[in-house]
């Protein structure tokens, strides 16, 4: 027999490596099985296929950004499992992110959804990150002032990566400059005790029964 | 507990989703095609207790891992397709040798409990006298919609005043002596067979029916075996069906998938002395015909899909674990070869796997011929075993991600 299987379904390396950083931090042990996708497309076309092809014992957590729009995300991401016949979705994305259990008669899985920063806003991995920097920070300020003040003719990014530009840059201007999220997570750099961490944290431990 | 006087209770025959006229539910199917199963439904079935499969295709790979019972789905596909005739359920049962259990004891006949040589084919090897829930097979196919019911049963034989035998379902017997015979009883549709197990041993051919007799209906329904060719000898008859007719230049194209220098095939043998078949073929490089054999597992394997292929035309084609003897370089190029046929020659294909291979392989001519391929993966759930469908759209994203589905 099979030992059931527990996965999280997320973009890309950077959220893999955010998550396997944050819950080494936190004592959450190393049974998950982190899964990038390339692209929210991607993994937004995955997710249906994904959720079939599990076996019995199975969980799993996907975690998306919510890009411009939560609510277009979350319906997406709802359409989805609604068609699968998971029943009770939400209408709206849950606060300390969604945990629902599949029907009875079927073999899905136990299925969570996370919406990145925070399921309450539109943004990124990198606004999530950006919660995470050491409150009161001069230097963060700093950092803001500074992307802030490029003049618009110099400002080859868009406004939507704005935070990707702030978070790049605290990391750029550390003690060991320019580590990934990961590491900079280990590193302190990115405070993974953080209360906005608690959080996401939270889920995935009720999530995996953890 | 000994089994009840009357027929199992038919409330629950209404119940089954696939009603006696074989007309599933609307959800059940996408749509209902002409000469093939678009649905099926197995109850009590060897290890199947209650399995649904819904939206099959005209080419469906079943995978599943050991002891899940994709061969049981073949199996009751083949009984569908025969009427569950009484051959059918007997080679069945030969080709898992499990007809061999009962050889030594002999028909204990005047034994309180009967030998049941149909027994496995029951869920939980059940004892004759035990209660046992029917196994129930229900197919929505296009042209032949099936519903069956095979169940153990007290049979008594009478005479009418005109002198003509009858059988009749009867008291349980209790104690020696008593005039009930063990029996099977099999409703196909609305016709009821009553088959003493006596005439069933013998090997008898005589066929008990209620006056509406079975009306002959069926469609060819071939069976592949997992053994890659071992044996040609068997081959001989389906031969003889398309020697030198158009379907014998498939054959030799699917066998220079493998090697390009095979010409032509024959099998030769059967009169005089030399009773047993043997296919032969040319190769362009090799000055005389030599045994197919010869060639290897892959050809011959092959042999055997494509020859039982194209006799199954408008019917159904079943292939027990696939990949036997193929390697997984030409996988993909047998089974373009089967999506071709099968839409050709209208046969729905079904056949089983346990590679991840030969998923990618079907897959492969699946998103490359205009026939769907329909994966059908089989999982435990508790006690029971269920069906996980994923169409062809899927299928590619499976292969894309490499997500394990066997």
């Amino acid at each position: 027999m099979m030992v059931a299987r527990k996965v999280v379904l997320v973009e890309g390396k950077d959220d893999e490596h955010v998550i396997k950083h944050l819950c080494g931090n936190r004592g959450i042990p190393p049974v998950l099985k982190v899964e990038g996708h390339q692209s929210v497309e991607n993994l937004l076309e995955t997710i249906p296929v994904r959720l079939k092809a599990t076996y019995e014992g199975d969980i799993v957590g996907i975690v998306l950004d919510a890009d411009e729009s939560l609510i277009d995300r979350w319906a997406a991401v709802r359409n989805h499992l609604q068609r699968l016949a998971y029943s009770d979705v939400p209408a709206h994305a849950t606060k300390t992110g969604m945990i629902i259990d599949p029907p009875a008669e079927s073999l899905l899985p136990r299925v969570g959804v996370w919406l990145m920063p925070n399921n309450q806003l539109n943004g990124m991995l990198e606004d999530f990150l950006a919660l995470l920097v050491p409150e009161n920070s001069h230097l963060f300020a700093r950092v803001q002032r500074t992307v802030d003040d490029i003049p618009l003719s110099e400002q080859l990014f868009s406004a939507t990566a704005r935070s990707k530009v702030l978070i790049h840059t605290w990391l750029a201007w550390q003690k060991d400059p320019g580590l990934p999220f990961g590491t900079a997570i280990t590193a302190r750099f990115l405070d993974p005790l953080h209360t906005d961490a608690d959080t996401f944290v939270t889920w995935l431990r009720e999530l995996f029964r953890l | 507990m000994t089994r009840s006087t009357r027929p199992h209770n038919e409330s629950r025959f209404s119940s089954f989703r696939i009603d006696p006229a074989g007309v599933l539910a609307k959800r059940d199917c996408e749509a209902v095609v002409g000469n093939r199963f678009c649905g099926l439904q197995i109850e009590q079935f060897r290890s199947l207790s209650d399995l649904r499969i819904e939206d099959l295709g005209p080419v469906n790979l079943i995978t599943g891992m050991n002891n899940t019972g994709k061969t049981s789905v073949l199996e009751a596909i083949r009984i569908l397709a025969s009427n569950a005739s009484l051959s059918t359920l007997s080679q069945i049962l030969r080709l898992r040798e499990e007809d061999v259990v009962e050889a030594d004891d002999g028909f204990r006949l005047n034994e309180a409990e009967p030998a049941f040589p149909y027994s496995n084919l029951f869920q939980g090897y059940p004892e004759f006298s035990g209660e046992i829930p029917p196994i129930r097979i229900a197919g929505n196919h296009g042209d032949f919609p099936t519903s069956l019911m095979i169940e153990p049963c007290w049979l008594s034989e009478l005479r009418t005043d005109e002198g003509v035998r009858k059988i009749t379902v009867t008291a349980p017997r209790l104690f020696e002596g008593e005039d009930g015979m063990p029996g099977l009883r099999i409703k196909v549709n609305e016709t009821e067979r009553l088959l003493p197990l006596e005439y069933l041993r013998r090997g008898s051919s005589r066929s008990y029916r209620r006056p509406d007799a079975v009306e002959d209906r069926r469609f060819p329904c071939l069976y592949v075996g997992p053994g890659s060719g071992d044996r040609t000898a068997g081959l001989g008859l389906l031969w003889d069906r398309i020697a030198l007719s158009d379907l014998e230049g498939h054959i030799v194209k699917a066998l220079k998938i493998i090697d390009d220098n095979i010409s032509a095939v024959s099998m030769v043998g059967g009169e005089g002395a030399r009773s047993s078949r043997t296919a032969i073929v040319r190769s362009t490089r090799i000055p005389r015909p030599v045994p197919l054999k010869s060639f290897g597992d892959g050809v011959n394997r092959l042999f055997g899909i494509i020859l039982s292929l194209v006799n199954s035309k408008d019917g159904c084609l079943l292939i027990d674990e696939f990949e036997n003897g193929l390697h997984h370089t030409v996988q993909a190029d047998a089974w373009r070869m089967i999506f071709q046929l099968a839409t050709a020659l209208n046969v729905q294909v079904f056949a089983t796997t346990h590679s991840m291979d030969a998923v990618e392989a079907f897959q492969t001519a699946a998103s490359e011929t205009p026939a769907e391929g329909v994966l059908v993966r089989l999982a435990r759930k508790g006690q029971t075993i269920v069906s996980t469908v994923f169409r062809e759209a899927e299928l590619a994203v499976v292969t894309r991600n490499q997500i394990e589905v066997r």
